[in-house]
């Protein structure tokens, strides 16, 4: 199921809306631009997705490189910082 | 003494002729009924109607309440003290979320009262679930109809507001809640509902900001009780 705040969000940033619950039928667009159809925000999720997922493969391979560079383990890691 | 006050309680008896003043004693002293205060208010002190004093009694079916007249004012019966009259309720368990920049219903989240009487308090009972974007700036805040109560007094540009978030990053959501003792003086009809705003990106309403189709992510329910408190 498309999250639409989070497309919106991603995709439609500086414009304003209110969506009530989860489904596109309770997307109120408040900023002048034209309201994305829900078949446009449906087409845009997967890609969203992926990027979402990406940016969490990025901040693990960046954590890592950090564990790495300090010659720690996650675990040893997280005991030091809690 | 008042002008309605009895002086005794009579008892007719078979044959009896009874007089007007017979009659003003046993037909006026139920109950009447009205269909709300203005009504009331108009039924007394007219020709041919009784004079309003203490001890009268109403019934209001637009609150369904019964009063009586203590010489200056319509009190609640038993209200000896102060007393919890109507509560009404409103959960809101499906989500909301917003770019809006300028304070916006968080729709679902309203309730209407009719307070009995014009002193009457309301007591406002809030409980929100609220997430936003790392580092977004969300404040909700408490209307009653159009005007915000339970704010901060105005302060240049800062933001009048009855809860404020700040999510400082991660998979966060978070508790907002406040009582609130409102004086409304009213006895029409009046809505009491929580708005949002957020100064960029969005902020959330009974969810998490990262909302995957996991256990490990929350759906939430926010709510808000108004109670008549009765003094």
């Amino acid at each position: 199921m498309t999250d639409y705040a989070i497309v919106l969000t991603r995709r439609y940033a500086g414009n304003q809306w209110t969506l009530n619950g989860d489904d596109y039928t309770g997307l109120t667009w408040l900023s002048d631009t034209p309201k994305p159809t829900k078949t446009k925000l449906d087409s845009l999720w997967s890609e969203v997705q992926q990027e979402i997922a990406d940016e969490k493969t990025s901040k693990a391979a960046q954590r890592q490189a950090i564990l790495d560079k300090l010659g720690l383990t996650a675990d040893e890691a997280a005991a030091l910082f809690g | 003494m008042g002008a309605n006050a009895q002086t005794s309680v009579p008892t007719f008896t078979a044959g009896e002729v009874l007089t007007a003043a017979n009659m003003n004693i046993s037909a006026r002293t139920g109950i009447p009924v009205f269909a709300d205060s203005t009504a009331r208010d108009a039924a007394f002190g007219g020709t041919g109607e009784k004079t309003l004093a203490e001890g009268q009694f109403a019934y209001l079916e637009s609150t369904n309440a019964t009063q009586y007249y203590d010489g200056s004012t319509w009190q609640p019966v038993a209200s000896s003290g102060t007393k919890i009259g109507q509560v009404v309720s409103t959960n809101l368990a499906t989500t909301f979320s917003t770019t809006s920049t300028s304070y916006t219903d968080i729709t679902g989240l309203s309730v209407t009262i009719t307070p009995t009487l014009a002193s009457s308090k309301v007591l406002v009972l809030v409980n929100l679930s609220v997430s936003a974007d790392t580092n977004v700036a969300l404040n909700v805040r408490q209307m009653r109809d159009s005007t915000a109560i339970n704010v901060g007094t105005a302060a240049g540009s800062r933001t009048q507001s009855s809860g404020f978030l700040q999510n400082p990053g991660g998979v966060f959501a978070y508790p907002i809640a406040w009582n609130f003792l409102d004086s409304p003086n009213t006895t029409s009809a009046t809505v009491y509902k929580v708005q949002i705003v957020v100064n960029s990106s969005t902020g959330y309403v009974n969810r998490t900001q990262q909302d995957e189709d996991a256990a490990t992510r929350p759906r939430l329910a926010s709510n808000i009780t108004v109670m008549e408190v009765l003094v």
